[in-house]
């Protein structure tokens, strides 16, 4: 059970959910410990593996929901939302042609600016709130941010019915991120942290590039799509590089 | 506000004394699910509602704090439960 814990505080949960699943565990033992003969403890098994799920579910949403209700982040969400649907019905009101509003917000849409800002802000909440990004977190944030987006933009555009390729953008980008902070935190060092987000960096101007050559989609979106994340990123880096250095000097 | 299970878990507590958190799945009539209980647990101790401490085999012992008290009683008075001032 220990290694259990020790591999969920690696992973980053949450101090609730690491006793939440540390304290079922041992309600788990001590029922089996309890329990009166063979079927007592089968039962008691039955019973624990069956609220296992709940818990899982109980401990991530707690995760997830805990590090949405912190970040400052979730207002650039709203207010980029906002922005497309303000969009789309001014030009619906200019244009008089719902189909123009459409185009607009399918554009934005394409652009994947909303889709990546979401997964990009609720990434960045966490990582701010815990300074070391929780793996599980992330992905469930960009599955969850990923499948609203889709929901919505369906909403919005009819025009717009495929998934966007450019998702791939924001995990490579967030896996990068892990990826350097760990190092960093294993070296004390900022070179590997700037290193991965220019590798980060280069390989979506690359592929920004190649996207536009390979006739699959218009010239000036792939660039703006990856640029949108790494300019985030570039940010979020610099705020914290700035932060523990005020702290350091505090310090000292 | 409370929520319902955080109220039923005050209500448990306030009734009960300091229990486990396997004790309040079994004492609310399946109110309280024991995949959840914890993270509500958890949520209550941010808030100040629940206090914790470590017991036999490393289980954690829960009871209501001052405000957890506090806040039950209010929540019974918004929900017509007790009229304006009673005490729990």
């Amino acid at each position: 059970m220990n290694g259990l814990v020790r591999w969920l505080r690696r992973l980053s949960a949450s101090d609730t959910a690491v006793r939440a699943v540390e304290q079922s565990l041992l309600d788990w033992q001590h029922e089996v410990d309890e329990a009166p003969g063979v079927l007592g403890a089968f039962m008691s098994d039955f019973r624990m593996a069956a609220g296992i799920g709940r818990l899982i579910w109980s401990v991530l949403w707690h995760d997830v929901a805990d590090a949405l209700m912190k970040g400052w982040w979730l207002r650039l969400i709203g207010w980029t939302s906002a922005l497309v649907v303000g969009l789309g019905a001014i030009a619906v009101a200019v244009f008089g042609d719902p189909r123009v509003g459409y185009r607009g917000s399918s554009l934005l849409w394409a652009l994947d600016f909303v889709p990546g800002a979401m997964i990009f802000a609720v990434f960045l909440t966490i990582a701010r709130a815990r300074r070391t990004p929780p793996a599980i977190g992330l992905v469930l944030c960009v599955a969850a941010t990923k499948a609203i987006a889709f929901a919505a933009f369906q909403q919005l555009s009819p025009y717009h019915r495929h998934w966007s390729p450019f998702i791939l953008w924001f995990l490579v980008l967030a896996l990068w991120t892990l990826l350097g902070d760990r190092v960093r935190r294993k070296t004390d060092s900022r070179v590997p942290t700037m290193i991965s987000v220019a590798i980060g960096f280069g390989m979506a101007v690359l592929v920004g590039v190649l996207w536009p050559l390979a006739g699959t989609y218009q010239d000036y979106l792939p660039w703006l799509t990856p640029a949108t994340p790494a300019a985030l990123w570039f940010w979020f880096m610099w705020r914290q590089e700035r932060a523990e250095h005020q702290h350091d000097e505090v310090t000292v | 506000m409370l929520a319902k299970s955080e109220a039923v878990i005050l209500d448990l507590l306030t009734s009960r004394g300091a229990c486990y958190g396997l004790q309040l799945v079994d004492g609310s009539g399946g109110a309280l699910k024991r995949g959840g209980i914890y993270v509500t647990l958890g949520r209550m101790e941010e808030k100040g509602l629940v206090t914790s401490a470590p017991a036999e085999g490393g289980r954690r012992l829960y009871e209501p704090t001052a405000l957890g008290l506090r806040s039950l009683v209010a929540a019974r008075i918004l929900h017509g439960d007790l009229p304006l001032g009673a005490k729990a």
